[in-house]
């Protein structure tokens, strides 16, 4: 990509993430820069000329980091060939829009629903994941009482009831409100091109696709840090103490709240909340003790970072924490010059504008896409439990115990759990979105991963961890099949969150079990370098492997030692 | 820049052709890549870089530059 294209995509990633709407032409023009992998393919299809959805979807999805080949089913065959073909991209976006579904607003057809779920129903054993856009207001419906949009709202109903569950279902009436229906509604480009609005309005559809995907494979941000004056409440504590504070719901307060609400419901999602603010921590900490109208509370922080040092070292000491990415983590302030040191200090950091003016800020963090969920895993929600549970463990261990000890008395249980129908879902979440203890950064999907579990030569096994504080629930997977007297490992990713208490030690004994009772006499592992996966080589050169070949890319690392490392845990099973 | 200067610009961009000669007589829809996807991004660029609004009848009616350069001239004399 030459540098004027990144410029462009950088141009449009940035508008996207500050809840704004970047143009079609802007999008055009970047999307020829994209590169295209096929790290991700996606189709799009549906009862619509597909064509103004390509360029905002290959844009959206770069602006998320991740460079997609998009293809094009062809118009309105998009049922006859997903229910013949063999093989299947990772990702389908399927807009039926009620454009196409009468006929241009004449007509009230029926619809082979029933069909369309087979299609659906094909695609996903094929293992692809599916979009599908639900059939969007007319504009008949600007009568309230217009029988044609009775009949949409019944089509999109009988949809909803009669397609797999898996499919994400997403609607897009919120991009024609934003875009104004005099905008959207523009009968010339249905004749030209079969498309169901202006162009402009396909484009924000496009991107919110590319949002929705992105954030379905893997959530854009992991942790959210901010800060607090006239940030969650109006106002400078150290100034005009906690009863100065704009608070008040029936007010001045209501922008403020209004974000704490949306960040209280963040943090349920399983996305851990961090302050870092600059303060006296007395002050900082008083507003939540004695103002009853916070909504949210000092539990609901896994870190409160309240000093005058440069806000950079603290959001740094928090990534470190929480051991995650620094381009993993959004940082929410109010002033502009603290938003520019941070940015410059840590280049990678996701850092919406937030708009001068408060009340515009929730619609545009809503809008930025960077929070969107579209499936609720009981994972997530369950992770805010266990950060602070890992938290706990970190603060027991720097408490003055040594390590041995400190590992002995955690207690920990590993689980060899082989992989299967109820632990599939979270076991491609891990692969799909673990980057730090990655092997070979393959990114497989349900199908692929299927493949291993069905052979019964090949090892395929998820780990699950607890001890005395909690349990962590699946933490790693292992894809491995037997080649000659090798046991060569394909995949294996470990969650950051467990790093340090010989996980992978536990793991790794774990394997070594499994080679010598299937009288395999080595394990091999061939480690691909990435920007981040560093530790896994280190790792493997630690664990009593060797290198037989090593270069800049990575290398294929030997274990003909089968005697178990050394650790503190014990597997079960 | 005059308008043909203006409008030889956008074919270039959109086209994604450095080398296309835009002369009034050259006929868009004969250009090497031309697609339906391209004139309406084309049509979109006019619209955005003039600040007029095409009409669809004169969409599709646009063959030659010297065609998209009276419909300019028209929306901008009547005030877009």
């Amino acid at each position: 990509m030459s540098s004027e294209d990144q410029r462009l995509v950088d141009v449009v990633r940035e508008k996207i993430f500050s809840g704004q709407d970047p143009t079609h032409s802007e999008v055009f023009r970047a999307s020829r820069g994209t590169r295209q992998s096929t790290e991700l393919t996606v189709t799009v299809a549906g009862n619509v000329g597909t064509d103004f959805l390509v360029p905002g979807l290959r844009v959206g999805l770069a602006a998320y980091g991740v460079d997609a080949t998009v293809t094009q089913s062809d118009y309105d065959n998009w049922q006859t060939e997903a229910l013949g073909c063999q093989a299947s991209t990772d990702w389908w976006v399927i807009w039926l829009s009620s454009v196409g579904a009468t006929r241009g607003g004449i007509a009230r057809p029926d619809h082979d629903v029933v069909g369309i779920r087979a299609a659906c129903e094909r695609l996903l054993a094929l293992g692809s994941r599916i979009i599908l856009v639900v059939p969007e207001p007319l504009q008949l419906e600007e009568d309230p009482f217009s029988p044609f949009g009775a009949y949409r709202r019944e089509l999109v109903q009988k949809l909803d009831r009669s397609i797999p569950d898996d499919v994400i279902r997403l609607s897009i009436d919120h991009l024609q409100r934003r875009l104004g229906s005099q905008r959207w509604f523009a009968s010339r480009y249905w004749t030209l091109a079969k498309a169901p609005c202006h162009p402009e309005g396909m484009t924000l559809v496009a991107i919110e696709c590319a949002k929705t995907l992105a954030q379905a494979r893997a959530p854009r941000v992991k942790a959210v840090i901010c800060d607090l004056d006239n940030t969650l409440w109006g106002g400078v504590v150290g100034d005009d103490g906690p009863n100065g504070l704009e608070l008040d719901p029936f007010g001045e307060g209501i922008p403020f709240l209004a974000l704490q609400r949306l960040l209280k419901d963040v943090q349920a999602s399983g996305i851990p909340l961090s302050v870092v603010s600059k303060n006296e921590r007395e002050n900082a900490l008083e507003p939540f003790r004695t103002r009853s109208e916070m909504i949210l509370q000092l539990d609901d922080f896994v870190h409160f970072d309240a000093s005058w040092l440069p806000k950079h070292i603290g959001i740094r000491e928090i990534a470190a924490k929480l051991n995650l990415g620094l381009d993993s983590l959004c940082f929410l302030d109010d002033s502009a010059h603290e938003r520019e040191e941070a940015r410059s200090f840590i280049p990678e950091l996701i850092v919406p504008d937030l708009s001068a003016d408060p009340s515009l800020r929730v619609s545009q963090l809503l809008h930025s896409g960077l929070f969107l969920c579209p499936v609720r895993r009981q994972d997530d929600v369950e992770r805010s439990r266990r950060y602070r549970e890992d938290l706990g463990r970190q603060v027991e261990m720097s408490q003055s115990m040594s390590r041995e000890e400190y590992l002995r008395d955690l207690n920990m249980r590993l689980t060899p759990i082989k992989i299967g129908p109820e632990n599939i879902s979270r076991v491609e979440a891990l692969i799909q979105k673990t980057n730090q203890f990655n092997l070979s950064n393959k990114r497989h999907s349900i199908k692929r991963i299927n493949s291993f579990v069905n052979d019964k030569s090949c090892y395929a096994y998820c780990y699950s961890l607890s001890d005395r504080i909690g349990d962590s629930g699946i933490i790693s997977v292992v894809l491995a099949s037997p080649e000659a007297q090798s046991l060569v490992l394909d995949t294996w990713v470990l969650s950051c969150r467990v790093f340090g208490r010989q996980v992978e030690l536990a793991i790794l004994d774990n394997l070594l079990q499994w080679t010598r009772r299937s009288e395999l006499s080595r394990v091999q592992a061939c480690w691909a370098v990435s920007r981040k996966n560093a530790m896994v080589g280190e790792f493997l050169k630690t664990a009593g492997f060797r290198a037989l070949e090593e270069s800049e890319a990575g290398g294929v690392f030997i274990r003909d030692n089968l005697s178990a490392p050394d650790h503190r845990l014990v597997i079960a099973g | 820049m005059g308008r043909l200067g203006e409008v030889a610009r956008l074919i270039c961009d959109v086209f994604g052709d450095e080398s296309i000669n835009v002369s009034p007589d050259l006929n868009i829809r004969e250009l090497e890549n031309w697609d339906s996807f391209r004139h309406v991004n084309l049509m979109i660029a006019i619209e955005d870089a003039f600040e007029i609004v095409i009409a669809p009848a004169d969409m599709e009616h646009i063959y030659s530059i010297r065609d998209l350069l009276s419909v300019i001239e028209r929306r901008d004399e009547s005030g877009g």
